[in-house]
């Protein structure tokens, strides 16, 4: 890519936020911004596998752990998350284990 | 005859008084409260005299957070709305008193972390802004606000680094704690960090980076924020655990390091200070005299977050799930399963101050 040359004050701004990250020993990853300490950074395991590519270090039993992947966007990818979109998922669900048939799906907008 | 009857007349008397003394007494010899967040919007008390949840008082925003007591044991203020607002509840009226909302219009803004000054009349908060702009979102700088309780005004403290999630107020009222992925020591007055203990960046040929989760915080029993640390020895290439325990009067930090790792999410000092309990998947007690693993014991299912009863006697394990289960310190067996309106998700758990007692 160095052969990308950025043209206008905002490309630059890219660029060299780039270097700064990339330079540093504490390069961020600016998209999880509001999930400070994000999964890979703790040593906090998901409902994939745990640190020894085990599932025995996982929150168990998985269902349980729903509201805690969801309340900080643990794994926004797998449940909707709270922070920033979907306040209002739980509202009839107080115990996920007990309610959870009252969870609606979520589907991204327009689609 | 009648001298005799007025006797023994006279030491029923002293006999009822005795009783009654002894009895209100009872009365008076209360638990511990604890208070905890849980979904979609409420706030539990539970009473560790009858280890049962006394009470449920519903917030105004979605799923609380960070929950901090007043002193006096009055008030606890608590983060709702995907931590978005504060609100001030009054545990004695079971009502919402007031709602702070800290976002400037087209701003979102989360609040990780926060704390009350000694005084009481102030909030420490971490915000986290992202300016929504009609063509992008522009991420701010963390800052530390300090808010004003009775006027709600705000007052920028400083800018900090990124993934603060936890703050403290020490005695010194010109100091504030921030820990995230290093701890960082910050003075009031000249609002500026003037010290820093290297945590995640404390790597070295020597020393791996230690990685702590200073998300559940639980202190009032001991005065220590005690958060299991995970490093990777550089010489043995081993995960090893730990305990950061920070004293929170005083701001000291000790570094304990216990040996191979056992998935942690948080822990609880005993108010002794001689024990430490780690949940997770495990209930792990330490020694924190011998700084050594005592026992481990299986859960039935995952717990995040714990806290002690001022006695050191019982544990109380809210689950990920909608109740809490309390053991048995010595025997490590569970006593009693209480049942909980709600899951609490990431919500704190804490103790409310002595003077709260009824």
């Amino acid at each position: 890519m160095k052969h990308i040359k950025p043209l206008n004050k905002k490309a630059k701004l890219l660029e060299k936020k780039e270097g700064e990250q990339t330079g540093s020993k504490s390069a961020q990853v600016r998209a999880m911004q509001n999930q400070p300490l994000g999964c890979s950074l703790v040593f906090d395991p998901g409902w994939e596998t745990d640190s020894a590519g085990s599932v025995t270090g996982l929150c168990q039993p998985v269902e349980s752990d729903l509201y805690g992947c969801y309340d900080d966007c643990w794994w926004p990818a797998q449940v909707p998350d709270q922070l920033t979109n979907y306040l209002e998922w739980s509202d009839k669900c107080a115990a996920a284990e007990r309610d959870w048939r009252n969870l609606d799906l979520i589907f991204p907008e327009g689609k | 005859m009648r001298a005799n009857a007025l006797f023994s007349r006279l030491l029923g008397v002293i006999a009822l008084l005795l009783f009654a003394s002894c009895a209100s007494g009872q009365v008076q010899e209360r638990g511990d409260l604890f208070v905890i967040g849980i979904h979609p919007h409420s706030i539990v008390v539970i009473d560790s005299a009858r280890d049962e949840v006394v009470a449920q008082i519903p917030t105004k925003g979605h799923t609380p957070k960070e929950m901090v007591p007043s002193p006096d044991g009055k008030r606890v203020y608590v983060t709702t709305e995907a931590r978005q607002q504060i609100e001030v509840i009054n545990l004695t009226t079971h009502a919402v008193e007031d709602v702070i909302n800290l976002a400037a219009p087209g701003t979102r803004l989360n609040i990780f972390g926060m704390t009350l000054n000694r005084k009481a009349d102030r909030l420490f908060v971490h915000v986290l802004q992202t300016k929504l702009l009609p063509d992008e979102y522009r991420v701010l700088p963390p800052q530390i606000w300090s808010v004003d309780l009775r006027t709600h005004q705000t007052q920028k403290i400083l800018e900090l680094p990124e993934a603060v999630v936890s703050l403290f107020a020490p005695t010194d009222e010109n100091r504030l704690i921030a820990w995230g992925r290093d701890l960082y020591y910050i003075d009031l007055t000249q609002k500026r960090i003037t010290g820093k203990i290297p945590l995640m960046s404390g790597d070295s040929p020597n020393r791996g980076a230690l990685d702590t989760l200073p998300f559940f915080l639980q202190y009032e029993q001991s005065g220590i924020v005690s958060i299991p640390y995970f490093t990777s020895d550089p010489i043995l290439k081993k995960v090893l655990m730990g305990l950061a325990n920070l004293n929170v009067d005083t701001g000291k930090l000790e570094l304990l390091e216990l040996g191979p790792a056992i998935p942690a999410y948080s822990s609880v000092v005993s108010s002794d200070r001689k024990r430490a309990y780690l949940v997770m998947n495990q209930l792990v007690v330490v020694d924190l005299e011998g700084k050594k693993v005592l026992a481990v014991k299986n859960l039935e299912r995952t717990k995040y977050v714990a806290n002690i009863s001022r006695d050191g006697k019982k544990l109380y394990l809210p689950s990920a799930g909608a109740f809490l289960d309390i053991y048995d310190t010595q025997t490590l067996q569970m006593i009693k399963r209480v049942s909980l309106p709600g899951d609490p998700g990431v919500s704190q758990f804490r103790s409310l101050p002595a003077a709260a007692m009824p």
